[in-house]
């Protein structure tokens, strides 16, 4: 801040040196015709020694203080180069939104990653300036345009001066790309599990449940990204469809048949009583679960059978739908919420009964069968080896994801930091050097006025 | 013709009257002969009741007027312009003709004046520059780098120390710590001449770098200076081979891990990675890392005692994201590669020293004045196949020529696009 002072002060000077030469001409030229004005012009010594020196003194003293000031100003152009940025949208189809450039989020994010010191996220915003590049108009369809370069400009305050600008508009800009990344582009990471499970302390019947859940995860990121690009092709020709079969597959196959069926087939278990009486504790508690919504089903039914007549009819309002056109809608009853929640009463309690059934199968089986040493490591093998299956399953998963979005969102947020140019300091420099020669030389000229005609 | 183009270019008409007049004069009083050769060529400068000095623009010597037609030519100046105490002729050349012209010396004295307080404007400019610079190279400035990688899962930070020197920013370098883990690195990246070889504070470094290594995973690459001090002798080809007695059919790298050294076991026990050739995985967030920090720079030695490492850690696990810190750029320099990692950090030409407007760094030891334009890194980022490259100005700030490179501390995040 106070070089920029300094630097104002220096032009003010300047200025104020013209404007008072310019007054005493002024008010000395009715003493001097107009030859005689014409002369003293004419004969000034434009190449003043002291005009000369004290010029290029002052001259480097402004350019020390400009060359500071001009510093604390720097602006950065982000380009967004996915083809959705062409009509203003985000790479996931949502609305973009230029000012996120410099939200609280993002500002408050560029502060701790530069671990910036005596600044908050309200002072730092005020400095911050954000436009479009190029702004198109609304009067016609010609001048129509929808930017796809943004400017942010940084001017420091005195709140942010012992800030280096060209750091806090690069931290801005890369928090901001962060930001983007995070809420705008694929996210890679599937939702299995990090940790890996102790395998030796689980029981089997569990570990068939967590391969389930692991295999559907994998599934249900393939079918999100073949969803978005069903046309991607991998460098390996293979297809998020592709990928998601093959899965699919060994999930039925390996986790769903093979090693569930070894394990009731054989009854291979860990401790068998205890298992046993977990399932039979779940299976006591589902029955609760079942006879709740056996009851709940049955009320709706009664409530149902005691309508009167006339009520379970279907009742048409007019109305018109979205193309305008009228039609005779039909309106919900009492009637239809009940029948609704009876069917979701019985299916609640078909899956219910599915599910001790399903139990009782596993404890009876694995009453009836006793396994030995040999076909519980034949047993640990096959978990073994679907989990390492299934880890190279997300692994190529993970990969062609990566591929895709390397293809099209690479270098989605791009950024361009540009500083004081030499050109612009020069600039500045020469204007203040004509302005003070000018200044000068007229206080000069001033002096060979005659005070008196 | 030239002569009296000069003249008559800065001569009053009164002046040149005067000068036809005594001409006329002259051409009655003296022979042809001498006419021809002497008055003819003669400018009229000075005339006045003190003095009169004529300038002689022939090309015959002086010394070949005859005294006698000397005075008769003063005789006849005096009759025409007046009487005058003392004559003189000067021998002139076309060239100090013009630089004798009043209106060339008034102008000549002003340009004098103005290239004077130009230069000392520049000395004060230049006294201020270096002081201003030396002010501020007292304190590091931070210089962030935003690099993208598809491997990147998550956002990684990663600090780049290099060039230190040995030097102390706050006590026991505090404030360099200070700062580093405020900045919440994910790994550090010391990428060699922390140590000077010409100080021993080895123990100032150990301690550092133990430090650094509470805040995030570190990892320690020599540079020239402490091979220096540690081995005693340059890592090159031929050094090597002869230290070990290797030729080209009998070579072992591992060899080089066999040498003595006590500064990267004290650095190991404070919980940094010397990395000799040799290559670190670690994982931040899902992110797999790979470190590759190379110790034989020198382009002669690179491939005899590198290549088994370095082709190991660039084609196993291409997944992983690969850091490959070097101290010098040299290799980078002499050999294409299609692949030298997805982060290539080094250190060694300490920004260039001076970084002039618009021309860059200014000098380098091995690529001499103005570097860059020799294909040579030297400071700042650069797109090295398929990767980024970063060389790192350093953070040595003894070199009072050190100007607009202030000694800065790197930080580059590696974000997935």
């Amino acid at each position: 801040m106070f070089t920029a002072m300094m630097a104002k002060l220096l032009i003010l000077l300047a200025a104020l040196v013209f404007f008072v030469a310019a007054v005493i001409i002024i008010s000395r030229m009715k003493n001097v015709n107009r030859a005689e004005m014409v002369q003293i012009f004419k004969t000034a010594k434009y190449l003043n020694l002291w005009v000369i020196i004290i010029c290029v003194v002052t001259t480097g003293v402004f350019g020390v203080f400009n060359h500071f000031k001009l510093k604390q100003s720097v602006h950065a152009i982000v380009s967004l180069n996915y083809s959705e940025a062409s009509t203003a949208q985000n790479s996931n189809g949502t609305r973009y939104n230029s000012a996120e450039i410099i939200c609280d989020e993002v500002v408050k994010k560029a502060i701790e990653k530069g671990a910036l010191e005596n600044v908050s996220v309200k002072e730092l915003q005020n400095c911050l300036v954000v436009y479009p590049c190029v702004q198109g108009g609304v009067e016609n369809e010609w001048e129509y345009h929808i930017s796809t370069e943004f400017a942010v400009e940084y001017h420091a305050s005195k709140h942010t001066a012992h800030l280096d600008s060209e750091n806090v508009i690069k931290l801005i800009t890369a928090a901001y790309k962060e930001y983007y990344i995070e809420k705008y582009t694929d996210n890679f990471r599937l939702d299995t599990k990090e940790e890996v499970p102790d395998f030796s302390t689980m029981e089997y019947m569990d570990l068939v449940s967590y391969f389930n859940k692991e295999a559907t995860a994998i599934l249900t990121y393939l079918y999100g990204m073949a969803e978005k690009n069903p046309s991607f092709v991998t460098s390996n020709n293979t297809t998020f469809n592709s990928i998601a079969g093959k899965v699919f597959q060994y999930q039925q196959t390996q986790i769903n048949e093979n090693l569930r069926s070894l394990i009731l087939q054989n009854g291979v278990v860990r401790d068998k009583q205890g298992y046993v009486d977990r399932l039979s504790y779940q299976n006591k508690n589902t029955d609760f679960a079942r006879q709740k919504n056996q009851i709940s089903f049955d009320l709706c039914n009664q409530a149902i059978s005691r309508y009167a007549e006339e009520m379970t009819r279907i009742v048409l309002v007019p109305t018109w739908d979205e193309s305008g056109k009228y039609y005779m809608g039909r309106t919900k009853v009492g009637i239809d919420e009940l029948s609704v929640q009876a069917t979701g009463y019985s299916d609640r309690v078909a899956s219910n009964e599915k599910e001790i059934m399903d139990n009782n199968l596993v404890i009876g089986k694995l009453r009836e069968n006793a396994s030995g040493s040999q076909i519980q490591e034949s047993a640990d093998e096959l978990v073994n080896s679907v989990y390492h299956t299934l880890k190279l399953f997300e692994k190529e998963a993970v990969t062609a994801g990566r591929e895709c979005s390397s293809h099209k969102m690479n270098q989605c947020i791009a950024v361009s930091i540009y500083g004081t140019s030499l050109m612009n300091e020069l600039k500045n420099l020469v204007v203040f050097a004509v302005l003070m020669y000018m200044a000068l030389m007229l206080w000069e000229i001033s002096k060979k006025f005659p005070k008196k005609a | 013709m030239e002569k009296e183009k000069v003249t008559a270019s800065f001569q009053t008409e009164g002046a040149k009257k005067l000068t036809k007049e005594l001409q006329s004069t002259l051409k009655g009083i003296v022979s042809p002969q001498v006419y021809e050769t002497f008055v003819d060529h003669f400018v009229y400068e000075t005339i006045n009741e003190n003095e009169i000095v004529v300038g002689y623009y022939g090309s015959e010597p002086l010394k070949n007027l005859k005294k006698e037609d000397k005075d008769l030519i003063w005789t006849g100046i005096c009759s025409v312009a007046g009487e005058s105490e003392k004559f003189r002729i000067e021998k002139r050349t076309e060239h100090s003709l013009f630089w004798s012209n009043p209106k060339v010396q008034k102008h000549l004295k002003i340009a004098k004046l103005f290239v004077i307080s130009v230069f000392f404007a520049g000395i004060a400019l230049a006294i201020a520059l270096v002081t201003g610079n030396y002010i501020g190279n007292r304190n590091f400035r931070e210089t962030f780098y935003a690099v993208s990688s598809i491997k990147a899962d998550n956002p990684i930070r990663v600090i780049q120390i290099s060039d230190l020197h040995n030097i102390n920013y706050g006590k026991e370098n505090q404030k360099l710590l200070t700062r580093v883990e405020k900045l919440n690195p994910d790994i550090i990246l010391l990428t060699g001449d922390i140590l000077d070889s010409y100080r021993n504070r080895q123990e100032q470094t150990v301690a550092l770098c133990s430090n650094l290594s509470r805040i995030a995973p570190s990892y320690y690459i020599y540079g020239n200076n402490e091979v220096e001090k540690i081995y005693g002798f340059p890592l090159t080809k031929e050094e090597l081979d002869a230290k070990f007695g290797f030729s080209d059919e009998n070579r072992d790298w591992t060899k080089l891990l066999e040498l003595e050294d006590s500064f990267a076991k004290a650095l190991e026990e404070g919980g940094v990675k010397v990395l000799k050739n040799q290559t670190d995985t670690l994982t931040v967030g899902t992110t797999e890392i790979d470190v590759f920090g190379v110790l034989t720079s020198n382009p002669s030695s690179f491939w005899n005692y590198a290549d088994q490492t370095f082709l190991s850690y660039v084609d196993t696990n291409t997944s992983n994201l690969k850091i490959t810190a070097v101290h010098e750029p040299h290799i980078l320099e002499e050999f294409q590669r299609d692949f030298w990692g997805d982060l290539v950090v080094c250190g060694h030409t300490h920004g260039g020293t001076i970084r002039v407007p618009m021309l860059g760094p200014m000098y380098t030891h091995e690529g001499g004045l103005f570097p860059e334009r020799k294909d040579k890194y030297v400071y700042g980022r650069y797109p090295i196949s398929g990767g980024h490259l970063i060389v790192s100005g350093g953070l040595e700030n003894k070199n009072i020529f050190r100007i607009n490179n202030q000694p800065e501390l790197v930080i580059i995040d590696i974000n997935k696009f």
